[in-house]
């Protein structure tokens, strides 16, 4: 129930619930995620297709990631890996064959700890798997490590080193509202962007001379 | 008038179920099939039962497999040996287990059902005869008080073999009715199992001692008619079953 004096506020949503990807090696995924990782598994289900559309007897396993959030799999048996399994991409999709390292890490998960010595471990538990940690890395912001679990998803862990700030996140509205804008043109370009942000800035410049709250001044 | 299909998960050596739910739905003006899917079971023991229903994933598969409408998890003691308000868990698991794989079914068990229909005729006051030893049938009694009824009266007829519990004369079942102490009570559940067989003897003790009688399988029966939004409308086995009768003067 809501109380008219405390509507709920707009914006809802707690985090993941789960993010689900298919496998086709369950084996090697539950040792990475539960032996290696030390993930509980938490939940399970045994199904079959019985919607509209025809498909295989499946499982659909979780493991606990955390914070009450969920990384689950289907495994389909006996359904095939499509495409050329040399090629870049993981257990859902295969891309063609030179696509660059870039692209295909782009689509990744990326899971949060709290500081350096827990990072630090996740680093050990992994170095000592047969997945061991293929890149750490520090920006002003985060420390994270990376690796590919069995299915070829990419995995990060990370930590931050301080807190977004508000400032920050006013400078990412703007970014993006740029983005969109450009976007929706022809031909996208970051100076097109930059050029589109600082329009936005000298709009907005006006508002922003009104009293802000102490931490945005 | 399209069928309605009614999936049962019944233990191996129980042939009530199975026989009494379709002479009640064969009376409630649709036409309805049955199928089902069994978990092994011999004795009515705390261990068997915990064994029972570790097969209830691959009965679900089954009963998905055939497009059911609706699933009743037709073994009450199963669910209740298990510990206050299970059927809430039992009834989640096999409905996500049925709508992960796309199925729309409705999902019952005879314990919810039981308690539903309770609750739909506001019976707080309950007398209940039961096959069960007495330690089940004690763990039965708390059941229920956890879901809020009082339970004044209740006789046990320590029968542990399962096929023999299908066995039950109904004189034996009425007798223990008529032992009990029925002053102040809202309802008697007569047969709170689905393997004792008593459908005949229903609207007999709605008659003999004046107050709603109600079974397992009416139970189950009602709550797949309400879970499928059709009338409860079913001559002879007692009030329950005629909640949606037009009122006759």
């Amino acid at each position: 129930m809501t109380d008219n004096l405390t509507p709920k506020p707009v914006h809802r949503v707690r985090g993941v619930d789960h993010a689900a990807f298919p496998t086709f090696d369950p084996n090697a995924t539950v040792r990475f995620y539960r032996d290696v990782l030390k993930f509980p598994v938490v939940h399970s289900i045994c199904a079959a297709g019985w919607g509209p559309e025809k498909h295989p007897d499946f499982i659909h396993f979780f493991f606990d990631i955390g914070g009450g959030d969920r990384l689950a799999f289907f495994y389909y048996f006996g359904w095939e890996p499509a495409g050329d399994q040399e090629a870049p991409g993981d257990a859902w999709a295969r891309l063609p064959m030179d696509t660059p390292v870039f692209f295909k890490n782009s689509r990744h998960i990326a899971l949060n700890v709290a500081d350096e010595e827990d990072l630090l471990e996740y680093r050990k538990r992994l170095d000592e798997s047969e997945w061991p940690v293929e890149m750490q890395v520090m920006h002003e912001t985060i420390e994270s490590i990376y690796t590919h679990d069995p299915n070829g998803y990419m995995l990060e862990i990370t930590r931050q080193l301080r807190p977004v700030t508000p400032q920050e996140d006013l400078d990412a509205q703007l970014t993006i509202e740029a983005l969109c804008d450009v976007a929706a043109g022809e031909h996208p370009s970051m100076d097109q962007l930059l050029n589109r942000k600082a329009e936005l800035i000298v709009e907005r410049a006006t508002d922003w001379e009104q009293p802000q709250p102490k931490e945005l001044v | 008038m399209s069928i309605r299909r009614i999936g049962l998960i019944v233990p191996s050596s129980n042939v009530t179920v199975e026989t009494e739910l379709p002479q009640l739905l064969g009376r409630a003006g649709n036409v309805f099939s049955f199928h089902s899917s069994r978990m092994r079971l011999h004795a009515v023991t705390p261990e068997e039962l915990r064994a029972m229903n570790a097969q209830r994933e691959r009965c679900v598969l089954e009963l998905g497999d055939a497009g059911v409408d609706a699933v009743l998890y037709a073994c009450l003691v199963a669910i209740m040996a298990m510990g206050p308000g299970h059927h809430r868990d039992a009834e989640f698991r096999i409905a996500e287990q049925l709508g992960t794989g796309g199925s729309e079914a409705k999902v019952l068990s005879s314990a919810g059902s039981l308690t539903r229909a309770l609750t739909d005729i506001r019976a707080s006051r309950v007398a209940l005869v039961m096959p069960y030893l007495e330690p089940l049938a004690r763990q039965v009694v708390a059941y229920l008080e956890a879901e809020g009824f009082v339970i004044p009266q209740w006789a046990a007829l320590e029968v542990a073999d399962n096929a023999a519990v299908g066995c039950i004369p109904g004189d034996r079942v009425m007798a223990a009715a008529r032992s009990l102490d029925l002053t102040g009570v809202d309802a008697l559940v007569l047969s709170c199992c689905v393997q004792m067989p008593s459908l005949d003897l229903i609207q007999q003790a709605e008659d003999e001692f004046g107050l709603p009688v109600l079974s397992a399988a009416t139970a189950g029966a009602y709550s797949l008619l309400r879970a499928l939004e059709l009338p409860v409308d079913i001559p002879g086995a007692g009030s329950l079953l005629r909640a949606d009768s037009p009122v006759t003067v």
